[in-house]
């Protein structure tokens, strides 16, 4: 029933009108390319991350595919306009140096503090108002819309989203302590 | 300064001693992680001429005699780096979104390399944001003006200074006053006041009854009746018409008590609804994309019970039961001072138990509710996808999902009757404990004639001390009800107090006729802050001319439609129908003058006639069959059972997405516009479909403008010009012909490719 606009192919335009207006043919889209150390490397200048690919150097950003399951499989590489340059199907491809260099990139990238402990919670107004210690201390947020506002991603892992748009994420809920548990326990 | 972020005292001077001036300081703003996303207190300046990065490490420092009385403390910011750019060199400030953080960078002007600024957590996004859009324009060399939307004070609670936890709900949950909501609310409460006077009377001549009874049939019947003693010794009637008096009265009160409340229980939930519903309609539609539209149902419904529960439930019952408390507590303590002392001790373990069990209760209601929501919502869900299941043989896994949900509200439901079963037996018990004081001790007073007790006495005192806890436990739920109630009040109120986004001027102009031509000078217009969708936008169609729009999905096509409707109010230059101004123009004028035919139609339920007509309810029958054969839609409907007056909607008949569509665009001929959008109008049909509602369509857009939005470049070949949205930008202008004989040209590619498509699958159109 949907009625998907056509896709220009590449070569037509593009080049001529620069970089922004990058379209792909559905060829292109399908086309998996798989990087490994045979044909990608990468580097860190100015803390940015860059991909060397088929002799072009540029800006990479890391997309895990299965963010909730596979934390180091399935990475999508993307370009600056956040097109596919490929896929690494494990960063244990990788060596030394690019191996650490796509943890350090993906950890920072996925980066959201891990709930230990819930110190308190009060709910006013269909806001709830938290204070959790972290590993990186104690933090106090807002959630609003308290029950769409904390997921369950599957196993016991649960994740809360505030209204600043931060993640906070507990790994597995049941292994809270009890009094922490039954702050959150509502909600699940 | 703008400060985006308070700046501390500290840091100024921290900034001073080395040596940067910070008078001349344009704009500010707090980072809390460094480029390795640790932890960290990075102030970001900006002038005219640098951006300043000034990374340090606030510490407290005493200073003075070790051993004096008050070593000073004093905030001292120590500086780690310091990093000075000149803001010139920088341009394409951004913020880069990760998960839970992000990264403010900039790019060189002269070769575009990437320059890292600095790191944040979500916290801080906000600010970063302005700083980013600020920057930008101090780099640019443009005069720095700030959007008074963006000062952050306006993001605060002017009174406690906390941040608004939602910023397009300016409530301060800690500031809000609920005193005023509930005296807001009482004027439209006042409304009912006659009937609210008669159900506190009533309910007053019900409770004194209530007390009254016990004192008659224990005290007087046992006492003066069969002991013979006193004014009523011996007159057994005489007692007995009083106990049944009391009785009739009481039944009497209740009576009058419930009709009124059922009356005005009805009235009152009909006009909050009404009200809401008012409320609601008035706005814009940004308020309707923004919320979900289950929640507000829910909110019309259970904002208006809750509400008149409060109000028709509860306050009186509130008055009546503080005056029963205050009147039993006085007679308990009239009839055996010692004994009213020794049970009324009682009350305050009883009312603390009564409010743990409560609170708990409600967690098992709200469990049971959260996973009752579940299931009907996994019901819902699987019931609407029941061809995918069949089509993927997925029933088994269904049932086994099911199953889970099932399990779960099971559980929880045997978790709140176990509870309930057993929780309030045990708070009876309670109850039982000042009984077994008073039986014990007034039977003791009773057998020796101690401080004047007579076994009357007694049973009125027990029977007053069983009364005395049903308030008690109103009471203690009432408190629950209340903030229950003042956030109900606090929502509605929202609504009502809401401006709409578009809303007309104080004078709008509503010339009739109102001219056919359309403008789109320089447009520009963004839902979300920093994602423009529409982007300096200009073209003109002249009254009665055909534009055509092309672009890809997400073009800006459909925005810019729900601009010219004024659905939303564009950021940047001006729309103009008939050359005039939408914002001067009448929004009834526009309306009237202007329909669209999209590719989403929405029947309403009713009939098919209430449907076309609903432009224009007072058309005639003539009108309405001659604008559906026009839209073609006549011979279908004449094949249904009951013709025009068949009902469609959930439920009825079901009509196909063509037929819906032709009823649609009967109701858009029937309205007769002067301009007609045709909005992917036939997007979603099959070619020969297609064809016959082209055909209905040229028939509607004979000497009317007509703004037609296709992706199907067919449907526009008898567009006088064709416009190519790409990116929210004009593209391209020109007639079909023009545009075919553009090199490189985006309408000649999707042209071509179009045909070839066609081609190769064997059509030729």
């Amino acid at each position: 029933m949907n009625h998907h606009p056509p896709m220009p192919p590449r070569g037509e335009r593009g080049e001529g009108r620069g970089k922004a207006h990058k379209e792909r043919t559905l060829e292109q889209i399908s086309v998996t390319v798989w990087l490994t150390p045979e044909n990608a490397s990468f580097s860190m200048k100015n803390g940015f991350l860059y991909i060397t690919c088929n002799g072009i150097e540029q800006r990479a950003f890391l997309c895990r595919q299965f963010p909730f399951e596979l934390l180091w499989e399935f990475i999508s590489v993307l370009d600056e306009e956040q097109c596919e340059i490929g896929i690494i199907r494990n960063i244990s491809l990788f060596a030394d140096e690019a191996h650490k260099l796509l943890t350090d990139e993906l950890n920072r990238r996925y980066y959201s503090p891990v709930i230990r402990k819930i110190h308190s919670m009060k709910e006013r107004y269909g806001f709830s108002y938290w204070k959790v210690q972290t590993d990186e201390g104690e933090v106090s947020f807002t959630l609003h819309d308290t029950y769409r506002s904390i997921i369950r991603a599957g196993g016991g892992r649960v994740i809360l989203l505030d209204v600043d748009g931060n993640r906070f994420e507990i790994p597995d809920v049941e292994a809270l302590d009890r009094r922490s548990y039954k702050k959150i326990e509502l909600y699940l | 300064m703008f400060e985006i972020d308070r700046i501390p005292k500290s840091v100024i001077e921290a900034l001073n001693t080395r040596g940067v001036c910070s008078d001349g300081l344009l704009l500010s703003a707090f980072c809390d992680r460094d480029q390795a996303l640790m932890p960290a207190q990075i102030y970001l300046f900006a002038d005219k001429d640098e951006l300043l990065l000034l990374q340090g490490v606030a510490v407290t420092e005493r200073h003075g005699n070790r051993h004096g009385a008050s070593p000073k403390a004093k905030e001292v910011f120590r500086v780690l780096s310091l990093d000075r750019y000149p803001i010139s060199d920088l341009k394409d400030f951004c913020v880069e979104e990760l998960l839970s953080a992000g990264r403010l960078t900039a790019k060189k002007r002269e070769d575009g390399t990437p320059v890292f600024l600095s790191s944040f957590t979500n916290f801080r996004k906000a600010s970063l944001l302005l700083f980013a859009k600020y920057a930008e324009k101090l780099a640019s060399g443009e005069p720095l003006e700030i959007d008074p939307k963006d000062d952050p004070a306006s993001k605060r609670c002017p009174k406690c200074g906390l941040r608004y936890p939602d910023l397009n709900r300016r409530v301060c949950p800690h500031c809000m006053e609920k005193g005023k909501l509930f005296q807001r609310f009482s004027v439209f409460f006042l409304r009912y006041r006659i009937s609210i006077v008669f159900m506190v009377l009533s309910l007053a001549v019900l409770t004194a009854m209530s007390i009254l009874a016990p004192y008659f049939s224990s005290g007087f019947f046992y006492d003066e009746v069969i002991y013979g003693t006193g004014e009523f010794a011996g007159q057994i009637l005489t007692v007995l018409f009083l106990v049944i008096g009391t009785r009739l009265c009481k039944v009497l009160a209740s009576m009058v008590n419930n009709y009124v409340t059922s009356n005005i229980a009805a009235k009152m939930v009909f006009d909050l609804k009404k009200t809401i519903f008012s409320a609601i309609e008035r706005l814009s539609l940004s308020f309707f994309t923004g919320r979900q539209t289950g929640g507000l149902m829910t909110q019309v419904n259970e904002d208006a019970n809750t509400i008149y529960s409060f109000f028709c439930d509860g306050v009186p019952y509130l008055i009546v039961n503080l005056v029963q408390v205050a009147v039993l507590t006085v007679l308990l303590f009239t009839i055996q001072p010692v004994l009213a002392i020794l049970t009324v001790i009682t009350v305050p373990i009883f009312v603390l138990v009564l409010r743990w069990l409560f609170r708990k209760q409600k967690m098992f209601h709200a469990k049971r509710y959260s996973h009752s929501k579940q299931m009907n919502s996994f019901l819902a869900d699987v019931f609407s996808g029941m061809p995918v299941v069949k089509a993927f043989s997925r029933e088994q896994a269904e049932i086994d999902r099911f199953t889970g949900k099932n399990k779960n509200l099971a559980q929880s439901e045997k978790k709140l009757a176990l509870f309930t079963n057993y929780a309030w037996p045990m708070a009876g018990m309670l109850l039982f404990l000042g009984n077994i004081i008073a039986w014990g001790v007034g039977g003791y007073m009773v057998m020796t004639g101690k401080g004047g007790m007579t076994y009357g006495m007694l049973l009125t005192f027990i029977a007053y001390l069983n009364m005395i806890f049903d308030p008690l436990n109103f009471f203690t739920d009432f408190i629950d009800r209340t903030a229950d109630c003042s956030n109900s009040m606090q929502r509605l109120f929202e609504i009502m107090d809401a401006q709409p986004d578009v809303s007309e001027c104080e004078n709008p102009i509503c010339p009739d006729p109102l001219g056919g031509s359309v403008e789109f000078c320089n447009v520009s217009f963004s839902y979300q802050k920093g994602k423009k969708i529409i982007n300096d936008v200009s073209f003109e169609v002249p009254d009665g001319g055909i534009l055509g729009i092309v672009g890809h999905t997400g073009a800006g096509k459909s925005t810019l439609v729900n601009l010219l409707m004024r659905m939303y109010d564009a950021d940047e230059g001006e729309i103009r129908i008939g050359g005039y101004p939408v914002r001067e123009l009448a929004l009834s004028s526009i309306y009237q003058n202007v329909a669209i035919v999209s590719q989403e139609t929405y029947l309403f339920m009713g009939t098919i006639l209430d449907n076309i007509r609903y432009a224009r309810p007072d058309a005639s029958f003539e009108d309405v069959v001659e604008a559906s054969k026009c839209a073609g839609a006549h011979d279908f409907i004449m094949r249904l059972p009951d013709a025009y007056h068949t009902r469609i909607g959930v439920g009825y008949q079901d009509l196909s997405g063509g037929e819906r569509q032709r009823v649609s665009i009967a109701r858009a001929i029937l309205k007769n516009p002067k301009i007609l959008i045709l909005d992917e109008a036939t997007a979603a049909m099959d070619t020969a479909t297609e064809r016959r509602i082209q055909e209905a369509l040229a028939e509607l857009i004979k000497g009317k403008t007509t703004i037609m939005i296709a992706h199907r470049l067919s449907t526009l070949r008898d567009a006088d010009e064709l416009v190519v949205i790409e990116h929210g930008k004009v593209a391209e202008r020109g007639t079909h012909r023009e545009l075919l004989q553009k090199e490189n040209g985006v309408y000649k590619m999707l042209f071509t490719l179009q045909d070839e498509a066609l081609k190769s699958a064997g059509i030729r159109e």
